[in-house]
């Protein structure tokens, strides 16, 4: 078995996962009571082909991560950086007594999973 | 006379935050462009509210005078002015006089004399309340509006300064500037703007610059020198060292960073518009960057911060490897849970964070599978250090000796890499404040003073 492959949460080897074709993939504080995701891709090509392919929405964001659709407050294509921005709501504000991550630089794991259809 | 379309401004980043340390080759060969400023970032909320809450200095006095030194080194044989921001971490009163003392300490035993301007931005509770009154505070959104109870309740409040207050202390024509809270950019734009370059691109250029190094290509972290030198039209961001190679794509990339919406960047008196800005590689390694606009707002806002004490902090860290444990340790945590509720009538909060299974992110974990061996975080905040202490003991003998169904290891439950295992973590802190306040004008709040030291 292909143990990154098993812990990036895909089902089949034969699938592409987000975590594979991006370059960058983080998540950040922006200022404490924001958490937010960049995810950046080598080519124009790749970057065209995840945009075009409509996976990525406010919906799959609520899903992977369990919260509300509405605490996800920007979700936004950037064609000369070739990046994806996400920016949503902390679930709690950094450093505060239930914090588990004052950075916020370890929260993007569920996205390294989500299938990118490769045609 | 200088043609005013072909004048330029330099700003030299010596390193993204002062305290980081950067190689002298790199600074040298910044150096060497003969920079007009020098500026510096010393502090942010990243790291926690205990920096503001606590009046606490992230960065070590030792490594912030060993980076300053050379900088002032450097600046005063030039003769160009130093901007520090957000000096202290927090910017609050103590982190100036903290910068101050060891600005002091550096003309003292370099046999200098510093003329040295301050920007204060630690913001009085009374006139916090009537801004509140007046209806001059407003919630950023996530966080509630502001009350006079959490006004009363906070230990240190800052207000972050934009370009101007800055720009008030460089006419002071000092050697060193040390400003409070501020925004980073406003570091690096302050000189540029003051000498009437257009404030979209000072601003975004700011931005990038800010992070050190982070804007190049195969990101060499933010302990390296860049040089932004800004003109009429356009600003161009790099570093003579050839290690360092900035690509339109890495620069425009560095407008994500630690940013909720890269296109947009909300400052004092408007917003910087990035959404129709061009990157395109120049010679070496620099990218040029244009059409960064400025659009100014009829307000001028500024984000005040805040951070306030809850309690004291205890904690121990331990480790299961019993399946039967694992197993069931959701029934056996909620049952001590309960008990200690039970046992202690005071006010705490308790909580478990269990490493192996959603340790890291909680309740957000898509996947809480527990592993074959789990790490177990016990956190308790209460309003003394001896009580915090004394529930943190009280449930690790109640999880050591939890009868949980099917067990057979009856010695005890958890793995103790630490002794003593209870630790004392001192007092916890949390934001507060996050709101923004409008100014009738820039100068408000900040009070700008001028001295000489050494």
């Amino acid at each position: 078995m292909n143990v990154l492959k098993w812990m990036l949460g895909a089902m089949a080897d034969m699938n592409t996962t987000l975590g594979e074709v991006a370059s960058v993939l983080r998540s950040k504080n922006a200022g404490p009571y924001l958490l937010t995701l960049d995810v950046f891709f080598d080519s124009a090509e790749t970057f065209s082909q995840v945009k075009m392919s409509g996976i990525i929405t406010d919906s799959l964001i609520s899903r992977c991560y369990g919260i509300d659709k509405s605490d996800v407050i920007n979700l936004g294509w950037h064609d000369s950086a070739r990046g994806l921005k996400i920016t949503m709501v902390r679930p709690a504000v950094s450093g505060s007594p239930r914090d588990r991550d004052v950075y916020g630089c370890q929260q993007h794991a569920p996205l390294l999973g989500v299938e990118i259809p490769t045609d | 006379m200088v043609h005013r379309a072909s004048r330029e401004l330099r700003t030299l980043v010596p390193t993204g935050m002062l305290g980081f340390g950067f190689p002298d080759d790199s600074f040298e060969m910044n150096l060497a462009l003969n920079p007009h400023v020098i500026g510096i970032d010393a502090g942010s909320t990243d790291s926690g509210p205990h920096n503001l809450g606590g009046g606490i200095v992230e960065a070590a006095r030792s490594t912030t005078f060993d980076d300053l030194s050379r900088i002032l080194t450097a600046s005063r044989s030039r003769r160009i002015p130093v901007v520090i921001g957000s000096a202290g971490t927090s910017g609050s009163d103590s982190g100036i006089e903290w910068m101050l003392d060891i600005a002091h300490q550096i003309a003292r035993e370099s046999g200098w004399s510093l003329r040295i301007a301050t920007v204060r931005s630690e913001l009085h509770k009374a006139y916090i309340k009537r801004k509140l009154r007046a209806g001059k505070i407003r919630s950023l959104g996530p966080e509630e509006q502001l009350s006079v109870q959490t006004i009363e309740e906070t230990t240190h409040i800052v207000g972050l300064m934009g370009v101007e207050q800055i720009v008030e202390a460089l006419d002071l024509e000092p050697d060193l500037v040390i400003a409070g809270r501020s925004c980073d950019a406003a570091i690096f734009a302050s000189l540029a703007i003051r000498e009437g370059y257009p404030k979209g691109l000072a601003w975004h250029m700011g931005q990038i610059l800010e992070c050190g190094a982070m804007c190049s290509e195969a990101d060499h972290g933010a302990a390296e020198p860049m040089t932004g030198i800004i003109r009429e039209d356009h600003f161009t961001v790099g570093s003579p060292k050839h290690s360092i190679v900035c690509s339109p794509r890495s620069v425009a990339a560095q407008s994500f960073y630690e940013e909720s919406d890269p296109a947009r960047l909300n400052l004092p008196g408007g917003h910087v518009w990035m959404g129709n800005s061009e990157f395109e590689q120049a010679r070496d390694g620099w990218v040029n960057i244009s059409g960064s606009e400025w659009r100014e707002s009829d307000r001028y806002e500024v984000l005040i911060e805040g951070a306030t004490q809850r309690g004291y902090r205890s904690i121990t860290i331990a480790g299961a490897r019993d399946p039967y444990f694992i197993s069931n340790i959701d029934l056996i945590l909620d049952a001590v849970h309960e008990t200690t509720a039970q046992r202690f009538s005071d006010d705490f909060d308790l909580d478990f964070v269990v490493y192996g299974r959603d340790g890291v992110m909680g309740h957000l974990e898509p996947t809480p599978i527990p592993a074959h061996e789990v790490g177990l975080l016990i956190r308790v905040v209460a309003e003394s250090q001896t009580l915090a202490d004394t529930i943190v003991a009280f449930v690790r003998s109640s999880i050591d000796h939890f009868k949980y169904p099917g067990i057979k290891a009856t010695a005890a439950n958890l793995a103790y890499p630490l002794a003593p295992g209870t630790l004392s973590c001192g007092p916890v802190y949390e934001f507060s404040v996050h709101h923004l306040m409008t100014l009738d004008s820039p100068d408000e709040c900040f009070e700008v003073d001028v001295g000489s030291y050494g």
